[in-house]
């Protein structure tokens, strides 16, 4: 395991996340779900484990 | 959904479109384009779920967040397994599609054979892997990591051996991860059977344990020491002397033992199957004892033994036939064929607790039910040539009573052991009475209103029995009809029970209270009781091997047969089987210890 390597290796990740960062902001806004819902609504949405649900949905 | 995203489309997306040829034409190691790809799959996956987290954790509809819940160690554990195998099966996923082989045939063979295998041998796994991973207890929220390492290793040799071929990349992967989720399978789960075969040495500490009526064979029932130990309750036939013994299984999965009048035979029942309403299946197995070799072999049963009800086993007392006693009905099965010769229904209510084996012709059984305001217990004799039914007489007990009879079935000792309704502190009012074993006719009052009893007949006739009252602990020895020959005081105890009888005309008692499942306590102990002279001889420390507590021993004998190994057989305060000399009054472990 070389220097360059590790250098490429870094370079790849950087790469693959620019491509794809976007994601973040979308997670984030998935978040304030379990906030918004109940004022449009939808009661059951401000469950704290319909919060852990979406965490998980979005992520794993 | 972002791991299968990333994991699905990093890797395996770009070799199917071609596209992976960027990276191996430049002067780039294989690892670093395998890492760095993998790498920002896993990093994107967790950022995302905690972007996700942050705005209703920091809110008041749930806990604000605090950075000890985000550190918490085996939480975090478990996501980023959770993570690593999201992304592993998505990036393997994404290889066996795109290759569009035959191979992906093979693959969902393997997976069901895998998936198969883990389930036959899923208690084996969990032994293994808790030995493994230092674990007390199950490994089941970690066992996502095997399978996602697996995964990882297979993506690495993918990327190294498969470079820019869909095909070649699919076969690597394949052949890799298959032979890692079998060679990581069959290795935990033969950890997990060595773990498995106890040898009665294993044993830290004992549970309880009981002796064959006659002969040195005993039932052992412990944890062994170790770290899958507080898991583990194994079962087994011993023999002190000779050390010899036999497998019985774990403790929940096997019936207690009934041993034979010789003690040269044991039978028991394994459960095959738990449903909701208890086990559904059952069969029985038969341990020849007296071979140089003690083996146990199953027997197929012409009638298998009914779901749910606890069963409970008796020999004939020749050895050559075997009673199943379940509440809804008797069955006699001969041996060692397995055919069963009769079954007697309860008719109405149900078979109760002892059976009496008169001699090689009949048996005498006990049928109670209630019609709701009194319980009745029918007295029934029945042949064993046919099973016909005889009622010979009947009696009104308490609905939570117990039946004591004498080995001729004459006499038939009633406990009631009742709890005034409306008083909330009121103790129990117990008593005991003494009646016909034929006709259910009552010979006399034994004890009234004490606050426990327990009672017996003794080897010789006699009748002991142990009583608790304000001043404390007390035995008193009555003749064949009931007349008090001697009342002895056994000091201030809240529980006392009826040991063996090591010799004739001395009796153990276990004063109490004494543990039941772990060892601990010295505020038990035994006394020796010398019935002739009234001397008392207290062993400290100890308790009896057998409690009374688990009924389900074997129908004919709920205290330890006369002058039996069971009756010398005790429990000391650190959990070791202890056999102490009626005579010398020395104690010898036999099991047990750290």
């Amino acid at each position: 395991m070389t220097g360059h390597g590790m250098r490429a290796l870094l370079a790849i990740a950087a790469r693959e996340l620019r491509r794809r960062w976007m994601i973040l902001p979308a997670g984030l806004l998935m978040g304030f779900m379990p906030l918004v819902a109940p004022r449009l609504g939808w009661k059951e949405g401000g469950d704290p484990v319909v919060g852990l649900a979406l965490c998980l949905l979005m992520g794993p | 959904m972002t791991a299968l995203a990333t994991g699905y489309s990093t890797i395996g997306g770009e070799l199917a479109v071609g596209r992976l040829g960027f990276f191996f034409s430049r002067p780039v190691p294989w690892w670093a384009i395998w890492g760095g790809k993998l790498s920002a799959s896993v990093l994107l996956t967790a950022a995302v779920g905690v972007a996700t987290a942050v705005p209703w954790m920091s809110s008041s509809v749930a806990q604000p967040l605090r950075l000890d819940s985000l550190l918490d160690l085996p939480g975090a554990f478990f996501a980023a397994g959770l993570i690593l195998l999201t992304v592993g099966l998505a990036h393997a996923a994404s290889i066996a599609y795109g290759s569009r082989s035959g191979l992906v045939a093979a693959d969902l063979a393997l997976l069901a054979a895998w998936l198969w295998s883990l389930w036959a041998a899923g208690p084996l796994i969990i032994f293994g892997a808790m030995w493994v991973l230092f674990l007390d207890r199950s490994p089941h929220n970690y066992f996502q990591w095997p399978v996602a390492l697996a995964l990882l290793a297979a993506s690495a040799v993918q990327v190294w051996a498969g470079r820019t071929d869909a095909r070649r990349s699919h076969f690597a992967l394949s052949a890799t991860l298959w032979s890692l989720l079998f060679a990581g399978l069959g290795l935990v789960s033969g950890l997990g059977w060595r773990l498995l075969q106890t040898t009665p040495k294993d044993l830290g500490d004992v549970i309880w344990a009981a002796g064959a009526p006659r002969g040195d064979w005993m039932y052992v029932v412990g944890h062994v020491r170790g770290r899958i130990g507080s898991w583990y309750t194994p079962v087994l036939l011993y023999q002190a002397g000779s050390g010899r013994f036999v497998r019985l299984g774990i403790a929940g999965q096997a019936t207690p033992p009934a041993f034979s009048g010789d003690g040269q035979q044991a039978a028991l029942l394994k459960v095959e199957d738990w449903g909701s309403e208890g086990w559904s299946g059952a069969r029985l197995y038969i341990a020849d004892l007296a071979s140089d070799r003690p083996s146990l072999r199953t027997v197929p049963l012409g009638i298998p033994p009914l779901p749910k009800t606890e069963p409970t086993l008796a020999f004939c007392p020749d050895g050559d036939c075997l009673l199943l006693a379940q509440d809804e009905a008797l069955t006699l099965y001969d041996l060692p064929s397995g055919k069963s010769r009769w079954t007697a229904p309860s008719l109405r209510g149900r078979w109760v607790e002892p059976v009496v084996f008169l001699d090689r012709e009949r048996l005498r059984a006990y049928r109670r039910w209630s019609d709701g305001t009194t319980s009745m217990v029918e007295i029934v004799t029945v042949r064993l040539r046919d099973g016909s039914q005889q009622p010979t007489g009947r009696l009104e007990v308490q609905e939570s009573a117990c039946l004591r009879s004498s080995t001729s079935g004459e006499r038939l000792l009633v406990l009631h052991r009742r709890t005034p309704r409306g008083l909330p502190d009121a103790r129990p009012l117990s008593k005991a009475t003494l009646h016909d074993g034929v006709t259910g006719a009552l010979l006399g009052s034994l004890a009234e209103a004490v606050m426990d009893i327990d009672a017996d007949l003794l080897a010789d006739g006699r009748i002991a029995v142990a009583e608790i009252q304000d001043r404390g602990a007390r035995l008193r020895v009555l003749g064949r009809n009931g007349n008090e020959d001697r009342s002895i005081d056994l000091g201030p105890f809240r529980e006392a029970s009826l040991g063996g009888e090591p010799e004739p005309g001395r009796l153990f008692l276990g004063l109490g209270p004494c543990p039941v499942f772990l060892p601990g306590t010295q505020a038990c102990e035994t006394v020796l009781v010398d019935l002739e002279s009234g001397h008392i001889t207290r062993e400290p420390g100890v308790s009896p091997a057998r409690p009374l507590w688990h009924a389900r021993v074997g129908l004919q004998e709920l205290r330890p047969a006369a002058g039996s190994v069971g009756a010398t057989l005790f429990r000391s305060a650190d959990g070791r089987l202890v056999r102490l000399d009626p005579k010398g009054g020395t104690r010898q472990i036999l099991l047990g210890g750290r």
